[in-house]
């Protein structure tokens, strides 16, 4: 997959997506995160199955949907990626609680 | 304020700055807004950060952007001792309270404030892009210019390595530019206008030295990074497996009517944008007027010479009252946030005039502009007839065009109607994203002006607030079993 | 805009909502002219704001319940032609009790119900459970109707008056009805924006309106708007099977308190949300959602299904139901001007009964025997209080 994050040093988080171990520049969003290691899309949509990503980046369009820790439907254009944070693809809804 | 963008910090700093306690809202974890944007990457040394932000800022600099103020701005905003920042945190319902106004808050942790009080607001609460759909526009990698410009920019990631740019407005210049300047390869920036507009507005664009100057600064910047323009030119299909690898774009006249033969590029990204969309949730929410723009599906808040909302005690700025930039925001922010000050005895009229003087005489110029980049990058219908049946118009709940030209077939004469039967903006993003072009797709097809069809702008819950939010925000505290 | 009004009709319908487009096709089915007026689109008004339900549950024994029956037997009909295309579904519901006291007086109502032909199911705690495994743990019982359906009101819609346009119904949306010509104290046309139609027979179907379109033919109908506030979820896994709602729904339906009243309703949707509801309140047509209203709601819902706390809210509507003064629908003749038939008043029921309503409607106004007594819904048993 093409590179496309510039080349700059610093710290680094790691984190689990999709069952392989991924890096990216502390500070960054899951959404840039998952960019920049080439992965463009994260999500399927309910009702004709078709892959999606980014889109608006802002947090308005709820397109970059992804699950992390459990937490469901989390727009990954918003969220900071943290070490150690599990992070799947979204099943496009939302979760109940567990209790 | 809510809002932390160019406005939204100018009207905190113009009514702190007057006497009054403040507090400075923004969903996002930084202030800037979309238009300031540092690198939000938190390296281990803060030297490699400074050094990272100034050469971002260099590139705004060279490119003419307003950027080089960050600093000073951000720093007064955050350092201001009546400015209380909360950021990460969105108002998701504002209603009349009294005397004054209660925000309902949300954030991402919990113990995040639930509620502000407040004897005035002031709204700066910025746009949605404007996307007109075509086929293959949902393939990931075809994101919004907005995007490619807030990855670039808070954390130094290009969206692809070979990025078509392309749409309508004055936005896919710096995007186009950023992106050069980074070490991508732009394959092309496609502006849907014609020379011929640009030229027509020339006179009057020769009123604003300083935009011309940043756009020429643009231009420079392309021709460095070898990024070939096409005016008149429309992206009009995406083809792809799995991901965007191959962009369409199509000359087109001023209707956006195809006029000639179609060109390929191959790409890994596209940037798109046909222009921006004022964001009147809670504008509406507070009951305040705003009124649909000529051709074009968008409304304004309507506001007077001190910002003022047709709402006592609710000032709006920036893009909310007409799309100009960050200039425009600034300037009648300093308005807002000094009117405000004034509607609460902080301020008396000399004061009012001393501190907002200088914004006022500039924002009539501002505001001209604005109306100029309406008239230089308008937008057209022509794409309906290059819709298939498959475009999906509805991205959230995956609505195709079909659906759509059904509704309307079976008598749908409004945007809620289409709703209604199609479910088009009942999703997650509830018509951020397809309001506008269903409500222009509906015009046209049913023959009415975009007044009369109405949009999908009001939402009583602005973003989506967990039910126990809700309860805790409305009737009593606990409804037991009891 | 406007368009055509043909010069002349067997029968105007006024309103093209559920219960408007069901007079529409019964009446043509009949063999009768029929043209259907409407200010707005198709399903324009209360309709849009309905959750699709059709209850026989909730209905108090006697005429309403008869007449609940009656109208879903019409809707399997239908659906046994087009249910797919509105998304019907024999879902069932589930009226929940809050304690013992709760479960007597459903037991009494669900035992007056089946007397009338209802199906009931009475469940204790683990029985509810077994039908519901995300309610509460402490509800002690409740009742399961499983003749409650679900469909999609506005695609209903849509399909009914295609229907009826295939039938030759005449659609006039976007008309609206200005006056009534009216001879020998009958009436004798339909004046709209659009034009005048001569009319042998008027169908008043305006829900929330028929008392303002009533006044405007000449006749009067007691309907007032009785406001309803849903919430929507966001899309979910499948999590609840049935419509739930709490026993003292019943209750708020027949109040005349003008507190406004709440009371959990919940349910899901094909599309994966959920629907929460419920308030009613007389506000007027006043369209701006009450976060107190919607509060109450929101902590009714999440007592009944704790599961839901954390789940997130999309959006909030209201809509208008069409009321009447002693909560019984008004299906029949005005009471001064001839040829004028009112439909309208069913608060909140008014998609389940409106098959029902309209073969009524027809069955009064073509000849015929009614399928139901018309007695007891017949408009001229409010009389109008001189003023």
């Amino acid at each position: 997959m093409t590179r496309t994050r510039m080349r700059e040093p610093g710290a680094t988080v790691s984190f689990r997506y999709d069952g392989a171990v991924l890096t990216a520049p502390a500070g960054s969003t899951i959404a840039a995160a998952l960019l920049g290691n080439g992965i463009l899309a994260w999500r399927t949509t309910r009702r004709r199955g078709e892959p999606r990503g980014l889109f608006c980046g802002i947090g308005y369009c709820y397109d970059c949907l992804v699950d992390v820790n459990g937490a469901a439907a989390v727009r990954a254009c918003q969220v900071v990626v943290s070490d150690d944070d599990d992070i799947r693809p979204s099943s496009s809804t939302g979760r109940p609680d567990a209790g | 304020m809510i809002g932390a963008g160019p406005g939204g910090m100018a009207a905190a700093l113009a009514a702190a700055d007057a006497g009054c306690q403040t507090v400075l809202i923004d969903s996002a974890p930084h202030l800037g807004g979309q238009i300031y944007r540092h690198s939000q990457r938190l390296d281990r040394h803060s030297r490699r950060l400074d050094q990272h932000s100034r050469r971002l800022d260099r590139h705004s600099q060279r490119l003419g952007q307003p950027g080089a103020r960050l600093p000073g701005r951000l720093a007064r905003a955050a350092a201001h001792p009546r400015i209380t920042l909360a950021t990460r945190i969105t108002v998701w319902h504002a209603q009349q309270a009294g005397t004054g106004f209660r925000l309902h808050c949300t954030g991402d942790t919990e113990g995040d404030i639930e509620a502000v009080d407040a004897a005035a607001v002031v709204l700066a609460t910025g746009a949605a892009e404007l996307v007109m759909p075509f086929p293959g526009w949902t393939l990931p990698g075809v994101v919004t210019a907005g995007a490619a410009q807030a990855m670039l920019k808070s954390h130094g990631t290009l969206v692809g390595d070979r990025v078509l740019v392309a749409g309508t407005g004055p936005l896919l210049l710096p995007v186009a530019a950023g992106l050069a300047a980074s070490g991508a390869r732009v394959a092309a920036l496609c502006q849907a206008a014609s020379i011929g507009s640009a030229l027509t507005s020339m006179p009057a664009l020769f009123r604003h030295p300083g935009k011309l100057a940043e756009a020429a600064g643009y231009a420079a910047a392309l021709a460095r990074g070898r990024v070939r323009t096409l005016a008149g030119w429309a992206l009009t299909v995406c083809r792809g497996d799995g991901r965007v690898e191959e962009a369409e774009v199509t000359p087109v006249g001023h209707d956006w009517q195809a006029r000639g033969q179609a060109r390929s590029v191959a790409v890994d990204a596209v940037a798109v944008s046909h222009g921006l969309v004022p964001l009147l949730d809670l504008s509406r929410a507070l009951g305040c007027d705003d009124q649909q723009l000529e051709g074009y599906p968008a409304a304004t808040v309507t506001v007077d010479a001190g910002q003022s909302t047709s709402t006592p005690g609710v000032f709006a700025c920036g893009e909310l009252t007409g799309v100009g930039g960050a200039v425009k925001a600034e300037l009648e922010g300093t308005v807002a946030g000094a009117a405000a000050a004034r509607q609460l005895g902080r301020l008396d009229d000399a004061g009012f005039r001393a501190r907002t003087e200088g914004a006022v005489k500039r924002i009539a110029s501002a505001r001209h502009f604005a109306g100029l980049l309406g008239r230089l990058f308008p937008i057209a219908d022509g794409w309906i007839e290059r819709l298939q049946p498959d475009t999906v118009i509805c991205r959230c709940e995956d609505v195709v065009w079909s659906e759509v030209a059904g509704a309307l077939s079976a008598g749908a004469r409004d945007v809620r109607a289409v709703k209604g039967l199609t479910r088009c903006g009942m999703g997650y993003c509830q018509g951020r994203v397809c309001g506008p072009v269903a409500a222009q797709a509906t015009a046209k097809l049913t023959g009415q002006p975009l007044a009369a069809v109405g949009d999908l702008q009001t939402r009583h819950v602005v973003i989506p607030v967990p039910l126990s939010r809700i309860a805790a925000a409305g009737g009593p505290v606990s409804e037991s079993l009891e | 805009m406007t368009g055509d009004v043909p010069a002349a009709a067997d029968v105007v319908v006024i309103g093209a909502g559920m219960v408007g487009a069901a007079c529409a096709l019964a009446l043509a089915s009949a063999g009768l002219g029929v043209c259907v007026v409407d200010r707005a689109g198709p399903a324009a008004g209360t309709t849009a704001s309905g959750e699709g339900n059709l209850l026989v549950s909730d209905k108090l024994p006697g005429p309403e319940v008869r007449l609940a029956l009656r109208s879903i037997g019409l809707w399997q009909e239908l659906a046994d032609r087009a249910g797919a295309r509105f998304e019907f579904e024999r879902k069932g519901g589930l009226v929940v009790a809050h304690d013992d006291v709760q479960t007597a007086a459903l037991t009494e109502l669900a035992a007056a119900q089946r007397h009338d032909g209802v199906q009931t199911e009475l469940l204790d705690g683990t029985g509810l459970r077994a039908v519901e495994p995300h309610i509460a743990a402490s509800l002690p019982g409740g009742v399961y109707y499983p003749q409650d359906c679900q469909l999609q009101p506005m695609l209903a819609v849509s399909w009914l008056l295609t229907e009826a346009a295939r039938l030759g119904v005449r659609l006039a949306l976007g008309a609206d009805v200005l006056a009534g010509e009216t001879a020998n104290g009958r009436i004798a046309a339909v004046r709209t924006t659009w034009g005048t139609v001569a009319a042998g027979a008027v169908v008043n179907a305006a829900g929330p309106w028929s008392g303002l379109v009533a006044e405007r033919l000449g006749g009067w109908l007691p309907v007032k708007p009785r406001r309803g506030h849903i919430l929507v979820t966001e899309p979910l896994p499948p999590l609840i099977r049935h419509k739930v709602y709490e026993s003292d729904y019943v209750d708020t339906v027949i109040t005349d308190s003008d507190e406004p009243q709440c009371s959990a309703v919940v349910e899901g949707t094909r599309a994966g949300t959920l629907l929460i509801g419920s308030s009613r309140e007389f506000v007027g047509f006043d369209r701006r959602p009450s976060l107190s209203i919607l509060g109450r709601i929101a902590a009714r819902a999440a007592a009944l299904f704790p599961v839901l706390a954390g789940v997130r809210v999309l959006r909030s509507y209201v809509g208008f139901r069409p009321a009447s003064p002693d909560h019984l629908p008004l299906i029949g003749p005005d009471a001064t001007v001839g040829g004028l038939y009112h439909a309208s008043g069913h608060e909140g029921a008014g998609i389940g009964l409106a098959p029902g309503t309209a073969e009524l409607v027809t069955a009064l106004l073509a000849g015929g025997q009614p399928p139901v007594d018309p007695v007891p819904f017949a408009p001229a048993r409010l009389s109008q209080v001189p003023a």
